[in-house]
């Protein structure tokens, strides 16, 4: 009996230690450097001015009535874009989707020219779907924190006016719409993960947000129903912003 | 010994529970106002109680003073649920301002201050030894104030008044006691002799809640010169005297899009989207879908 018990356990004891024999025996690896999460996309916020390019309309024969109305000044737009990675090795390639919301105000004018006590706006929202590619192999691998990159994409923009609190009707005619174009777009980002970069790591075990960038980029957009005519909504612009990749 | 004592604790929790408590939609802000024009107007308030009426009658009132005790000469009973009811769990009051007025030797045409009631319900309640107190306390939950307001608002400044296209801007000053602003645009009516011209018709009119104190008022003709005038309400309803007569003309503008039209602009409007668009339309929302909808791997 005592056998039988000092046999028992001796397997109780053998069975729980074969586990942790076994352990030790797999191999431990150890990266060199910080563990960063996996990258699928990036989100992007930026602002800017945005002067649409009504008063180049062949039709309107000369006459500035953007010009007459808002003046030189341009329309601040703020846009939100959601882009997906779908390349990743020298450089970064994914497509992304982008919808903003600018808006411009100025007083009606009295059939003399002065200004009324009413107010008129264009409105815009602005839609992009782009295809685009960022280099920023130099960054990541070469420590260089500028990565330039281009986008290439479809836009519709939707648009109204209003006088006072209603859409604006002249003539018969609605105020309101929707213009098709296309948009090219190059810029390059500032990578500020190499101004703090115990924060940056912080950021993204905390957060999953990789890399932080700030960026300017120059937009060339043709939207006027891809030269159809009627109200051109055709920009060259500035806009700057930061770009979170997660 | 024991199981008497047990008992009467069982019974005192019971009644040390009971509360009553007053709901429905004339009750605002834990206050009925109203005005001297619905002074006899019945305001109808549902009680609902829990626990047991242990020790005496308990008694739904109001008082012109505070809720303790029972009701005095000069208070209204509005509701009596006896000592043992364990019935009568809720119900309807009807309040009338005239009725609590009279109560007290008051008219509504009398009464030219502002007089406030409490509604009451009290009773004897169980101490923690469950024996009864002596005298009746407050067991009502909710402090809802009954509160007969006579006197208006004063009348608003003149309104200050802008011209807009086949419309008027119009900005009211909000008197201390009010909560609803009125104007009214009214055809003038020319003075004797060319004088001051008086308000006629009422045109328009529209009512805004004081938080919001500029007024458009549109569908108006242009190049017309209307009269305009304001009221201010209090929470009772009290109607403001009219404010001074203002006087405005609606003036025709062009907006950017008259402009551009105006100029030769060819847009017709609309959104751009032939069968095409659509099917461009149906692919950006699809990746849009994608694009957002996908879940990071990790």
């Amino acid at each position: 009996m005592k056998r039988a018990t000092a046999l028992g356990v001796a397997l109780v004891c053998a069975s729980a230690a074969l586990p942790a024999w076994a352990q030790e025996e797999q191999a431990v690896v150890v990266p060199e450097g910080p563990i960063e999460s996996p990258r699928s996309g990036a989100i992007v916020v930026r602002a800017g001015g945005y002067k649409p390019e009504i008063d180049k309309e062949k039709a309107l024969n000369g006459a500035t009535p953007y010009k007459d109305t808002f003046g030189e000044s341009s329309l601040l737009v703020i846009e939100l874009e959601m882009q997906r990675f779908f390349y990743q090795g020298i450089g970064t390639a994914g497509v992304g989707l982008s919808a903003g919301y600018g808006e411009k105000y100025a007083a009606a004018k009295l059939a003399g020219g002065g200004n009324a006590a009413e107010k008129t706006a264009l409105k815009l929202v602005p839609l992009q779907l782009n295809g685009f590619y960022k280099f920023d192999y130099a960054a990541f691998e070469w420590g260089i924190p500028l990565v330039p990159y281009g986008k290439l994409g479809l836009v519709y923009t939707p648009w109204w006016v209003t006088k006072g609190d209603s859409t604006n009707t002249a003539q018969g005619i609605k105020g309101s719409g929707g213009k098709w174009g296309w948009a090219a777009t190059a810029g390059v980002s500032f990578l500020l993960d190499v101004l703090q970069p115990r924060f940056a790591r912080d950021f993204d075990s905390d957060l999953g947000v990789n890399h932080s960038y700030l960026f300017a980029e120059y937009s060339y957009a043709d939207v006027d129903n891809f030269g159809a005519g009627g109200l051109d909504l055709s920009s060259r612009r500035w806009m700057f912003g930061l770009t979170l990749d997660y | 010994m024991r199981l008497t004592l047990a008992v009467s604790l069982l019974f005192a929790s019971a009644a040390l529970g009971q509360s009553v408590s007053f709901s429905g939609t004339a009750i605002q802000s834990n206050e009925i106002v109203v005005s001297k024009a619905d002074c006899a107007t019945p305001k109808q308030v549902t009680w609902t109680r829990t626990g047991n009426v242990a020790c005496d009658t308990l008694f739904i009132w109001l008082s012109d003073e505070n809720c303790t005790g029972t009701p005095g000469t000069g208070d209204l009973t509005l509701k009596e649920i006896s000592q043992g009811d364990t019935v009568s769990l809720t119900g309807t009051l009807t309040l009338r301002m005239s009725d609590a007025l009279t109560k007290g030797g008051l008219t509504c045409e009398g009464q030219t201050t502002e007089k406030t009631f409490k509604l009451c319900a009290t009773t004897k309640t169980v101490d923690t030894l469950g024996q009864c107190k002596d005298t009746d306390s407050n067991v009502g939950t909710t402090s809802v104030s009954f509160i007969f307001d006579p006197s208006p608002p004063v009348a608003p400044d003149a309104p200050s008044v802008t011209g807009l296209d086949g419309a008027l801007s119009v900005s009211v000053s909000v008197p201390s006691t009010a909560t609803q602003l009125r104007v009214e645009v009214v055809s003038l009516v020319a003075g004797e002799d060319g004088g001051t011209p008086t308000a006629g018709d009422v045109v328009s009119s529209k009512d805004q809640a004081t938080d919001n104190t500029t007024f458009r008022m549109d569908n108006l003709e242009n190049g017309v010169q209307y009269g305009v005038r304001a009221f201010a309400f209090d929470k009772a309803g009290n109607q403001s005297p009219a404010s001074a007569l203002s006087t405005g003309t609606p003036i025709p503008s062009n907006g950017f899009w008259d402009a551009y039209i105006d100029a030769g602009g060819k847009e017709t409007g609309g959104c751009g989207a032939g069968g095409g668009g659509i099917a461009l339309g149906a692919v950006l929302a699809a990746l849009g879908f994608w694009v957002t909808s996908r879940r990071k791997q990790s």
